[in-house]
């Protein structure tokens, strides 16, 4: 069989802009170079780099913090600028290209001059791309929340059209998504379950996080494979300059970072550890089997970046997280993902940049039983190996091209049974599947005008199925009809699709802009979960000859206006309809625990989003924060539910309001505040009841027609900071919160059952999880 | 055996659950029509099939289950039987037949007609009958309760269902313990009965045992399509709140879109006293 995709065509494009670029360079002079923190050399990425002589001439430094951009011959003054960095402006005349690289410096903690957002201040006015937000650590750092564990996807559910999936739960949907809709990537890695105790906690340790950029519609193509939402979460660098501690001392966890200088000013590295000690607590006990009991989960991330000259350099990023639960002599439970990238950043010329990625990911899990002798364990995992070829070229001030390569081999091990002769139970076969996950992109930003853009970009995705493994076929009431075993090294069935991807922004005025996108995306590997909660066995499969690749087409428009001196205030409206394809749902009454023919249970359909979201954003002065609200539909169709009509999907929420807020009362203090109400959740009530084998038994009628009722919350945070360490070395602070500070009983969950003190009704228990839950962190750096 | 894994996830939810608080609530509920409900047994122990026919009520109401009164019931099976079902007298909605009885291997069907529609189910009494070997007790490893452990040697090669009943001094527990062997067929099954609750002082609390107590467990051999039922009611009668998955009406062995089963069934029972 010919293999299914061919790349030289994309070599090709190279070699011709590589081939491109001097001729172009003959009437036209390019500046690059990095824009990096002058105190910690850490990238700072989306700084905005101009040329103050010539409006409209100007560009952001990606991710790596590079920037390059073509101008005439002439006399400028150069000028680099980041929310939260003194603006540094170089006077220069150029005759040549060269290379300017800019160290800025964070602007003081005077009082005024707070500034609590890593996002440039002009990005959402003078770019085409929407549906796009950006945190920085620093923002949700002074964000209250359960425990006091920062978190970065929790703080991330507070944006509009984000919602999380439950009280206490990692998940999130994005514009009426599924949870499993959300590709987070965690230094290019992808994570596959981003959850700690069973979601109550995210796999994110903030002290390894530089910041969090979300996109929920419009996605360049440079990012495929999930259908909602992209999240890409980057580390730290590492200080460059010199050596430096943090760490935390928290009701849950403890927290330790150290980061510094590999080669002064050439390299750095960073590591940080997460514990929670739980665990510890179990050991005082007095009971035997409390005593020798497990249960904690912890973090490490690593990172390490070298510069070998102007033109090359390497980071190596990697992420080890586990949780472990266990009974003595019962029960024992271990999951946890692990991610490493290697990166390559190479300049083949001063308009041609490129990285190379190496990436790796797996997650797994091992349940063993113990219990009665049982003496058998069961063993799941998900790996990806991934290679990402993606280059920048910019031909002109006025163009960026970016382009490039992606191969990924996936392998699924749905769980199974290890077991010996003298198990209680039988080993069951291991099932693992192989697929081949291919994509090359092109995007084309053009400022067509000096007032109107235009990103174009077209992503070409491919799946494979790869041999080895045993595939059925099943009649419409998941009976196997017929299963086929294919061998080593065959394509059983090749998917290609095309997804377009198209933004265009017009600038009304230095203030406003209005925007319009479209893009269309596709998903290979879903997750089989009919559960709110996040499990550790939470089951993903690829798509195969049954599963079809889910497919979404998300068109938006939206108005953007900054306000009032500084642009300090940002206001974005924009609203969206998003159909989506071959959307899996589960047959009533599935098992998906110990199901070791997922397929067969699997339903196919449709579904629709559409909403309006407001954000009111104020990102400098002492009081910094914002406040974001949704009016949002959606729904799902399948012909075996609900008769074929359309039903709310659990996730819709009609009405969803979150107000965030941040004040620095003094050098001292600073207080914050999150607020939250929203619909409840589209859920399934019994419409009666009858008696069967000496139990009332609720009657259920159509799917989702219920809802829970409507949540609310306001959560309370406090940070302390003592006077005086200014010059020190030594810095410490108190952060202190109260999660749900007005003590309301939101619902988790309701239970119908038998009145206890009256055996002839019935009624409905709701179950809260948290009144109120105070928090009190010690943290310090050095 | 998946169900053994939620249960070890009690001790951490109980973590998270610890500021957890549960009041009673209004809700606007749904109504529905009401709908017909048919429980059919016919066991090995000599006794004839018992069918019980009535219907479904509104959630808020109280549980009084009208009884659906002279349908037409016919139980026939495979080796040539064949009898219609009489209503009590005393005891409107309640059926019973009187000559065909339970043999193990044979398939029985069973037709109920009333309100001008037909529901038809079948049901295999599983052959050779798994024998009961032994009833005992132990203490849970959290929280230290007494629990019921059955002991059975499941024959290898054929797929088998169970279903116990527990009585706590003659008194019915409940709680249903449905299990198949795919996971363990052929193996020595040594099967802990864990009921929820028995954390209360109540000393009638069924789903606690004492030392003293008169523990009788019911085993039964059922075959897929009555375990298929039991498995998807255990699905909404044992709802995890940390799990909460979309409820559905378990899956019935009738056709014709009614609710309830039909099982013909082995049913070997044991009782001890609690050490």
């Amino acid at each position: 069989m010919p293999k299914p995709y061919s790349i030289p065509g994309l070599w090709l494009l190279v070699l011709l802009l590589l081939h491109l670029g001097p001729a172009a360079a003959q009437t036209r002079i390019t500046l690059s170079g990095t824009v990096q923190d002058a105190t910690s050399g850490e990238n700072l990425t989306g700084a905005t780099v101009r040329v103050r002589e010539l409006p409209g001439v100007g560009t952001g430094a990606n991710a790596y913090g590079f920037y390059s951009l073509t101008v005439p011959a002439g006399t400028y003054t150069l000028e680099a600028s980041f929310v939260g960095y003194a603006t540094q402006a170089r006077p220069l005349t150029v005759s040549a290209s060269q290379r300017l690289d800019f160290k800025l410096k964070p602007s003081g903690n005077d009082l005024g001059e707070v500034v609590v957002t890593g996002r440039s201040a002009d990005a959402s006015i003078s770019k085409a791309q929407m549906g796009v937000e950006r945190l920085d650590i620093k923002q949700i750092a002074k964000v209250p929340v359960l425990f006091g564990e920062k978190d970065v996807i929790k703080t991330m559910t507070l944006l509009p059209g984000i919602k999380s999936a439950g009280e206490g739960s990692s998940g999130f949907s994005v514009r009426g998504g599924a949870v499993d809709q959300n590709l987070i990537l965690l230094d290019e890695a992808p994570v596959y379950n981003a959850s700690h105790l069973l979601g109550f906690f995210s796999t994110f340790n903030s002290d390894a996080i530089k910041d969090l950029t979300v996109y929920k519609g419009g996605m360049p193509a440079q990012y495929g494979g999930r259908l909602s939402s992209v999240v890409d979460i980057k580390m730290k660098d590492g200080n460059n300059q010199t050596l430096h501690g943090s760490g935390g001392i928290g009701l849950i966890s403890s927290r330790l970072a150290l980061e510094g200088p590999l080669v002064k000013g050439k390299g750095s590295f960073l590591v940080t550890g997460r514990r929670t000690y739980a665990d510890v607590f179990l050991k005082l006990s007095r009971n035997e089997t409390t005593k020798n009991s497990s249960l904690y989960f912890y973090d490490v991330n690593a990172k390490a970046n070298y510069t070998f000259n102007d033109r090359n350099r390497l980071y190596f990023s990697g992420y080890i997280g586990r949780d472990a639960l266990g009974l003595a002599n019962t029960f024992g439970q271990y999951y946890g993902n692990k991610t490493a990238t290697l990166r390559l950043n190479h300049l083949f010329s001063d308009r041609l940049f490129s990285n190379t990625s190496l990436i790796y990911s797996k997650y797994d899990y091992d349940i063993q039983i113990l219990a009665n002798a049982a003496n058998f364990s069961i063993l799941s995992k998900i790996q990806d190996f991934n290679l990402k070829q993606d280059f920048e070229f910019t031909p002109s001030t006025t163009q960026t091209l970016r382009f490039g390569v992606n191969a990924i081999h996936r392998t699924i091990t749905p769980g199974y049974v290890s077991a010996t002769d003298a198990s209680t139970v039988n080993a069951t076969a291991d099932k693992t599947n192989y697929s081949l996950e291919t994509a090359a992109y092109i995007s084309h930003e053009w400022q067509a005008a000096p007032r109107l853009n235009f990103t174009t970009g077209l992503r070409l995705s491919g799946f494979s199925l790869l041999g080895p493994g045993t595939y059925s076929t099943y009649d419409a009431q998941g009976n196997v009809l017929s299963a086929t075993t294919y061998s080593r090294g065959e394509f059983l069935k090749t998917y290609l699709r095309l997804e377009p991807r198209f933004a265009a922004s017009y600038q009304l005025s230095e203030a406003a802009t209005v925007k319009a996108s479209y893009a269309r995306n596709v998903q290979n590997v879903h997750l089989l979960s009919n559960s709110s909660t996040s499990l550790p066995t939470d089951l993903y499969v690829p798509t195969s000859f049954n599963v079809q690749p889910e497919t979404a087409d998300q068109v938006s428009a939206g108005y953007y206006r900054t306000l009032g001196q500084d642009q300090g205030y940002t206001l974005t409206v924009e609203t969206y309809y998003k159909a989506l394809g071959n959307q899996i749902d589960y047959r009533d009454g599935t098992q998906l625990r110990g199901n070791f023919d997922p397929e067969a249970s699997l339903l196919y359909g449709k579904g629709r989003a559409y909403g309006i979201e407001f954000l009111a954003r104020k990102d400098v002065g002492r009081l910094s924060g914002w406040v974001g609200y949704t009016l949002s539909k959606t729904e799902r169709q399948f012909t075996e539910i609900n008769g074929g009509a359309w039903f709310n999907a659990r996730q819709d929420r009609t009405h969803d309001l979150s107000v965030v807020a941040i004040y620095q009362l003094n050098k001292k203090w600073t207080f914050s505040g999150t607020f939250l109400a929203s619909t409840g959740n589209a859920v399934t009530y019994p419409a009666g009841k009858y008696q069967v084998a000496g139990q009332v038994v609720n009657l259920y009628s159509l799917r989702n027609a219920d809802r829970l009722p409507g949540y609310r919350r306001l959560d309370l945070g406090a940070t302390y900071e003592k006077p005086g360490q200014e010059n020190r070395r030594f810095h410490s602070s108190w952060s202190f919160s109260i999660y749900n500070a007005l003590g309301r009983e939101n619902p988790y969950s309701i239970r119908f059952e038998t009145d206890p003190n009256d055996a002839t009704r019935t009624q409905a228990v709701q179950v809260a999880l948290f009144r109120m839950v105070p928090s009190a962190t010690y943290n310090f750096s050095f | 055996m998946y169900k053994k894994i939620t249960r070890y996830f009690t001790p951490l939810l109980a973590l998270a659950f610890l500021t957890a608080c549960e009041k009673v609530i209004d809700l606007n509920l749904q109504t529905t029509t009401s709908q017909l409900v048919i429980e059919g047994n016919l066991a090995d122990d000599s006794r004839p099939c018992q069918v019980t026919l009535n219907r479904s009520a509104n959630y808020t109401d109280t549980n009084n289950f009208q009884a659906v009164s002279g349908a037409t019931i016919t139980l026939t099976d495979n080796a040539g039987g064949r009898e219609t079902l009489r209503e009590s007298a005393t005891a409107p909605g309640q059926y019973a037949g009187a000559t065909v009885l339970g043999v193990p291997g044979r398939t029985y069907t069973l037709r109920v007609e009333t309100g001008g529609a037909a529901y038809v189910a079948t049901s295999t009494l599983p052959a050779p009958v798994v024998p009961f070997d032994r009833l005992s007790t132990q203490f849970s490893a959290v929280g230290n309760r007494i629990q019921a452990v059955v002991e059975f040697n499941d024959p290898a090669g054929q797929p088998n269902s169970y279903l116990y009943r527990q009585y706590r001094n003659g008194r019915l527990n409940p709680a249903i313990f449905a299990q198949n062997d795919q996971f363990n067929d052929g193996k020595k099954v040594t099967q802990v009965l864990r009921s929820q609750g028995g954390n209360t002082s109540d000393p009638n609390d069924l789903n606690k045992l004492v030392s003293g107590d008169s523990l009788r467990v019911e085993m039964q051999n059922i075959d897929a399509g009555v375990y298929e039922y039991f498995r998807t009611l255990n699905l909404i009668l044992t709802t995890n709140p940390a799990a909460a998955t979309t409820p559905a009406n378990p899956k019935s062995n009738f056709s014709g879109g009614v609710l309830g089963y039909f099982s013909a069934h082995s049913r070997r029972v044991r009782t001890i006293k609690v050490p």
